[in-house]
This record gives C-alpha cells, structure tokens and sequence, in this order.
C-alpha cells in the first residue's frame, strides 16, 4: 500500500479517536500489521490518528481483537469532497462553470495594442489593416494565423509601414509596426516666375535661380514677375527662386475703451465648513456673516471606500470678498495699447516671417469714452510666391544680374 | 556470524564512501531540532506522549521526552515531533 500524501487524498482517509483498554498500545499494534498511521496525538479518553480507508476496513475487521472502540472524527481526502460535491450539484455545476468561462475568456483577443505608430492616422491605418488581416477584437485565439503570418499579412496592408510585427501576449495582441521615414521632398522642376504677392515697396532682392526684374525702392504690384525663370527668349525655362523682401503698408483700426468695469478680490474672506450628505449640505462650523458679493471656492474631500465614493464628505469653502473696479485709462496708455493691438493684428495677416519696421497713428479721436484709431504699420516681408511662366511673354527687360 | 553478502556490501560501501544504511539493512535514529525520524525499524513497541520505544532488529531504541506527537507510522520508519530529553540503546542479543 502506498502512503504517499496524494494517494492519501485520492484514496480518502480518516481521522479517529481510539478508546477502550487497548487504545495505548493500538498504534503499535497497527504498525505490526502494516498499517500507515499519521498524525498520533495523544488525548484524554484514549488516542486520535488518522489511518486510510484500507486501513480503516482492517482497522474495523481486528478491532475486537485489539479490544478497542473508535469513532471517526473527520473525513479527509476526494471521495469524500466527492460525495459532498455531489449532495451540492448546484455549487458544484457553478465551480465548472465559472472555469470552464473563464478559460473560454482567456483564449480570446480582448484588445489590440499598437505601438510605434506616430499620430492617430498612422495608428488608425495599422488598426484597419490588422482587422483586414483578420487581427480583431473578440476573435478566439485559436483562430488567428501565426503571429509571423498575420505580420506579413498586415505589413502587405499597410502602405506607410517598413516592418510590422505581431505579439500575443494573453489576451492582448500587440502590433509593432515601424513607420516609413518620408523622403525630402521633390525640389520645384517646373519652369516658374518669382511673382509679387503684395503691393509694396522692394528692399533687397536675394535670387539663387532666375533674372531679376525689379529694384530697390521700386513699387511692385501684385502680380508683377520679380524673378523670371525664362533665361533668354525661346531659351531653356527654369524654376526662379529666391527672397524678395519689400516693406509692406498695413492699415488697422482699433478701438480702446478708456473705462473697464471689473471685479476684484479684496483680500477679505470667511471660511465655513459642511458635512455633505449626497446633496444636502449641513454647516458645521463658521458662521461669520458673509461679505455682500463673494467668490466662492470649495474643497471637497474625496473619501472612498474602496472605488465607491462615499455619499458623506467634507467640504472647506471659503468664501472671498468681491467688490466691482472701475478701471480708467488715459489717452497716452489707450494709445500704446492701440499699437500693440495692431501689432499683434498684422501680425496675424502678413504671416510667417516678418519684422515690424515702424507704426504710425494716421488719425485718432476720442469718443464717448473710448480711443478709435487707424495705425499704419510699416513691415519688411518676403512678398515673392512662384507662378507659372505665361505662354505669351515677351523677354522682359533685365534689371539686375543673371544666374542660372 | 555475518555471511560473506553482508561482509562484501559492507567493505563495498566502505570503499565507496556510502552511508551504511543505504547498502546494509541496519537502523538510523535522526533527531533534528524537534524532530526525530527512526528507519529501518523493526518494530514499534510502544507510544506514549512521553516515550516511545522501538525494535530495530538488534537492539531496542527508547526515547523519553514531552509531548510527542507521531506524525507517520509506517513499516519502516516512524517520524515524530516533540523535545527529546533521553534516548539510550538497549537490549538485543549483541
């Protein structure tokens, strides 16, 4: 017979308190025939063991001849969670249920995770291939191509990845994919002028490619070629290119109230505390009369038990006195403030690179309160955009160097 | 009088280095701490919460102490817990 621990508890054991005359010299006497006994503990009315249900059969056969008497205290071991489970098929069904759900969870793919893709386009068409790949969300694992193949097969989707690769990591799929690095782009190899886009006054003419037209300190027009890409007539065309800086004049009109009505803390305050219950408030303490116009600002505890948030906080206010301002302005600070209005006005229609040669007031009055003003504002922009060179073009006159 | 097997096992595990309990059929009496294991015995001969006595085939081991609790008993050996205060060697027919 064997005694292992897991053959113990396959086979069912038994835990007993022998009594009677003989029960001193039970243990003994078991083990003179063979009989594995464990766990003798020595108590008043006689000695408790545990033997195996074979060893409880021969114990039940030769107990008269040992002259002693036993009651079985415990059952141990899978015959008898057997017979338990089996009084109990509910719990036991449910037992089997919840692992056999469980498993069945765990072998599908609950969420795709991709990584290395830059921005949510990138990502996005990742995703879209990975589904038309046959990667989604809810698929049982089983199902899914090798990780190697589903890669290629996403990669062949995907225009805009080098390399792509496939992980499972449980129920989680995690797509790696490397993005493909763009190119530096095609220089311009058409034929084009150098055209004005605004009206302005050129300053300095810096052409790497084309014949310049204009000069400084020469009016231009808007659409007016400043640097023609046709070298010579019936010649070779080629893409002009270059800076054409010209002082650009900007008009704006701005208007500056002189009186501003605002509302300002006073630096007063009082503090009351409440016990909040769902949405009653009960105050606690604080009970200072409040300034007759307050802002009011709280701290509200945050006690949980566990992710539940309880109904009953605490809650700090204090409440700050305010009193409205009337702000008054003199002409000289609404008139500062006009040009950097129109600063920041300019600003936002010349775009990109500019600098801010001067401002003037061309005209201003004072209104019922309030500064109405027209600024010129004086910039040094880059006025040169290409355009195509027009079919029907006599060769314009040069004005400055060639280069080709 | 040993026969000339056991001689032979006995010189082969003296050569070789061998615990003499693993070539030869003879008894080993461990107390380690609290615990006290008894192989290769015979027979157990009586149990108690302070004694317990057992037949090694040549000789008798007897083992006073408190409170002892046997956790295994099987043909061979018998493991037990409990603080050993006396053990002597007694009996058999050397």
């Amino acid at each position: 017979m064997s005694d292992s621990r897991f053959e113990w508890f396959w086979r069912g054991s038994a835990t007993l308190v022998v009594s009677g005359p003989g029960a001193r010299q039970c243990v003994a006497r078991l083990q003179r025939q063979g009989i594995v006994v464990r766990d003798v503990r020595f108590v008043a009315d006689g000695v408790m063991l545990r033997v195996s249900v074979a060893g409880l059969r021969s114990l039940i056969s030769s107990r008269r001849a040992l002259n002693v008497k036993f009651r079985i205290v415990e059952r141990h071991g899978a015959p008898f969670l057997g017979r338990r489970l089996w009084r109990r098929k509910a719990f036991a069904v449910g037992a089997f249920a919840f692992v056999a759900i469980l498993y069945a969870l765990s072998s599908i793919v609950w969420r795709i995770d991709i990584q290395g893709a830059e921005g949510e386009d990138q990502e996005a068409e990742l995703r879209q291939a990975a589904v038309e790949a046959g990667l989604e969300v809810g698929q049982w694992k089983s199902r899914l191509a090798p990780p190697a193949e589903l890669a290629e097969r996403i990669v062949a989707r995907a225009q805009n990845y080098v390399w792509v690769g496939v992980e499972l990591k449980g129920s989680v799929a995690v797509v790696r994919g490397i993005p493909k690095i763009p190119g530096v782009p095609e220089a311009n190899r058409q034929p084009c002028n150098i055209v004005a886009t605004r009206p302005g006054v050129i300053l300095d003419v810096q052409a790497s490619r084309g014949r310049v037209l204009v000069k400084p300190n020469q009016l231009v027009q808007p659409g007016q070629v400043l640097i023609s890409g046709r070298l010579t007539d019936g010649g070779p065309n080629v893409p002009a290119s270059g800076h054409v800086y010209a002082e650009v004049w900007y008009t704006s009109d701005v208007s500056i109230p002189l009186r501003i009505s605002q509302q300002g803390l006073t630096g007063a305050f009082v503090s009351r505390d409440y016990l909040q219950i769902g949405t009653a408030r009960l105050r606690v303490w604080g009970f200072q009369e409040a300034p007759p116009a307050t802002y009011e600002r709280d701290r509200d505890t945050d006690w949980r038990v566990g992710s539940w948030r309880l109904p009953v906080q605490w809650v700090h206010a204090t409440l700050y006195e305010v009193k409205p301002a009337v702000l008054q302005v003199d002409a000289a600070a609404a008139r500062a403030e006009a040009l950097v209005m129109a600063a920041s006005d300019v600003r936002s229609l010349a775009g990109g690179d500019m600098v801010i040669l001067g401002q003037s007031v061309l005209q201003e009055r004072l209104e019922r309160g309030t500064l109405y003003a027209t600024i010129l504002t004086r910039v040094q922009q880059d006025i040169g955009a290409p355009a195509p060179i027009p079919e029907t073009e006599a060769m314009p006159k040069s004005a400055g160097a060639a280069q080709s | 009088m040993p026969g000339w097997t056991s001689s032979f096992k006995r010189r082969a595990g003296e050569l070789l280095h061998l615990p003499p309990d693993a070539v030869e059929p003879v008894a080993r009496v461990t107390v380690v701490g609290d615990e006290l294991i008894i192989e290769g015995a015979k027979a157990l001969m009586e149990v108690a919460p302070d004694r317990i006595s057992c037949d090694l085939g040549d000789r008798v081991v007897e083992i006073e102490g408190e409170s002892f609790v046997i956790k295994l008993v099987t043909e061979r050996e018998i493991h037990a817990v409990g603080r050993v205060r006396h053990l002597s060697f007694g009996g058999g027919p050397r």
